[in-house]
């Protein structure tokens, strides 16, 4: 199983064989582009004595996070799996970050940049069985976030990453109540990926290869415009 | 030896195998046009989603028509610039995959030399030295090329490419998506007669520009709507495209005089344009100059001539690195200075 992650500045590549991680890198991805992943995972198998061909499953984060970066993670998922006519399914990247919080968190708030002042951000809750989905991926604003968290009661532990403005928003509002992770517990592990596609792929059976779709969670600016445009057209007068 | 190219530089996706880089086995297009049309361009990030949601599909088809297996291809190509640069990552990075997956080579492509190599498919007698014209809606470049792989950047424009100046003329007009096309059929019904700018500014030299011309066509069109007059749309697109095809035949057979080279080469969406292709045969003719221009399904965007092009710079100078990064504003260099050409 192979899992890869390419929606925030920090990608992650992983290999699982069954519960044993064969490996598990996390790269920065240079701004603009995340075109070494391909050099990557052809190293990492390379120095873990693999073959591409022992891959009998490609996983690969869906976002939320940059629409490029994801773009560039699926469509290596997309290349790999074809080529090795082997099942491509698409996992929530949410999700696998989630799961570098700790068993004995309350709640676990994944967070994604989005546009100035606002994030996208999900709600979790550790589990035996992964984390149990709270609140679905959304765009908020850091200021309603707080707010909506706050009402919860509940200490919470952000990942993922965010602009130090944002943490520092969150800190204000929610006092003691909120946590951060650090380090690589903010960045997606590729090893997660790949275990969240193997329960995926066991569970549906559903191979992706042709309809996987990252998460967007906004339409094209495009798309707005001309939508804007075309009801103002539709009132007369 | 078997090439799959991939292509995803613009607004579409296509995937083909070239054998040995002369014969098409395959040469799918999936044109995004309808999505892009009610915005009157692209949209780049439409684009990137669009080529992402039809490509692994594409891939399938293309190796289908052909009757090809994967273990049978020995080569991956894929555009790395310029262009858009959503588009081009989807592409660029499941051709890495496609390599990585296989086991063969991959090799980056120039996609406006891809475009020159679109002639080389169709033209099995074509050799170089030759100059080539690409003009699109994405470029207008006047390329030298002394010998296969190496160019020199005579010319390109300074604003607008030469078809987003037609796109843009032919929207003003009420013309519609994508313009070329629609203005050309126009014109033919038009007289070439008003002037809309007295003089061509760049002039003496290679580069072209063409937003001093869109300019005018949007005023005159205006000042008429203003006043209330019939905008003598024929004669305008009429006027306006003969005002183009003169500039770009200027540059095109200068360089040839000058250089002396025999062969003149079109590529590009616009080298379909009829009076274009009229024109410079004509002049040609007269100068004993050799022209050529791919068939119409090899002008425009598409992966053959992407294939193509990558088989003939793997031949020359192997395989590129799996990171190569892709390059929006990838180009050709310009000559070097005379100070420089003596050290
Ligand atoms: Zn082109």
């Amino acid at each position: 199983m192979l899992g890869i992650d390419t929606s925030a500045q920090s990608g992650a590549v992983g290999m699982i064989e069954g519960e044993q991680v064969v490996f598990s890198e996390r790269v920065l991805i240079r701004p603009g582009g995340s075109e070494q992943i391909p050099a990557i995972i052809a190293a990492a198998l390379a120095r873990s004595g693999r073959d591409v061909k022992e891959l009998e499953l490609i996983a690969v984060g869906i976002g939320p996070g940059s629409y490029t970066g994801v773009r560039v993670g699926l469509a290596i998922g997309k290349g790999l799996a074809f080529g090795l006519g082997v099942p491509l399914v698409g996992v929530p990247t949410f999700r696998a970050l989630a799961m570098n919080g700790p068993a004995t968190a309350r709640l676990i708030c994944t967070l994604a940049r989005s546009r100035r002042g606002e994030v996208y951000a999900g709600l979790y809750r550790p589990d035996r069985e992964g984390p149990a989905e709270v609140a679905p991926p959304a765009i908020w604003t850091v200021r309603e976030l707080a707010v909506d968290l706050m009402s919860r009661g509940q200490p919470v532990l952000f990942l993922g990453e965010v602009l130090p403005e944002v943490e520092a928003e969150l800190a204000t509002i929610l006092k003691e109540q909120a946590a951060f992770g650090r380090g690589t517990e903010n960045v997606v592990d590729g090893a997660h990926v790949a275990s969240l596609g193997q329960s995926q792929w066991l569970a549906t059976g559903e191979n992706q290869l042709d309809t996987v779709l990252p998460l967007y969670l906004r339409r094209t600016e495009a798309e707005v415009r001309w939508e804007e445009r075309s009801c103002r057209a539709d009132v007369p007068g | 030896m078997l090439c799959l190219g991939v292509e995803t530089s613009c607004d579409e996706t296509a995937i083909a195998l070239v054998e040995d880089g002369r014969k098409i086995r395959s040469n799918l297009i999936w044109s995004q046009i309808d999505q892009h049309q009610k915005f009157g361009g692209v949209v780049p990030e439409l684009a990137a989603r669009c080529h992402l949601e039809v490509i692994s599909r594409l891939t399938a088809e293309a190796l289908a028509e052909a009757a090809v297996a994967p273990e049978e291809i020995d080569l991956v190509a894929a555009t790395y610039g310029p262009g858009l640069i959503g588009g081009l990552l989807v592409g660029l990075s499941m051709a890495k995959a496609l390599s990585l997956a296989w086991q063969v080579p991959f090799v980056g492509v120039n996609h406006v030399e891809g475009h020159i190599y679109a002639n080389f498919l169709a033209h099995p007698d074509l050799e170089p030295p030759l100059i080539c014209l690409t003009v699109s809606g994405g470029h207008t470049q006047l390329v030298m090329m002394p010998e296969h792989g190496h160019y020199q950047l005579l010319g390109e424009t300074r604003d607008d490419a030469a078809g987003e100046a037609f796109d843009k003329v032919a929207r003003v007009l009420g013309l519609g998506y994508p313009g070329g096309p629609h203005l050309d059929r126009l014109a033919q019904t038009g007289q070439p007669t008003l002037t809309l700018v007295q003089h061509d500014a760049l002039a003496g030299t290679y580069d072209f520009s063409f937003s001093g011309l869109k300019t005018a066509v949007v005023n005159l069109v205006h000042n008429l709507r203003q006043k209330g007059e019939p905008v003598p749309v024929a004669d305008v697109a009429a006027s306006f495209q003969r005002q183009v095809v003169t500039i770009l035949l200027d540059r095109a057979f200068r360089a040839l005089a000058e250089t002396k080279v025999k062969t003149l080469v079109l590529s590009g969406g616009v080298a379909a344009n009829s009076e274009l292709r009229a024109r410079f045969a004509a002049e040609a003719e007269a100068r004993g100059i050799k022209l050529y221009y791919p068939p119409l399904a090899l002008c425009t965007d598409n992966a053959a001539m992407i294939a193509a092009c990558g088989y003939f710079q793997w031949l020359r100078e192997g395989p590129s690195p799996l990171d190569l990064a892709a390059n929006p504003r990838l180009r050709f260099e310009p000559p070097p200075a005379a100070s420089e050409m003596t050290s």
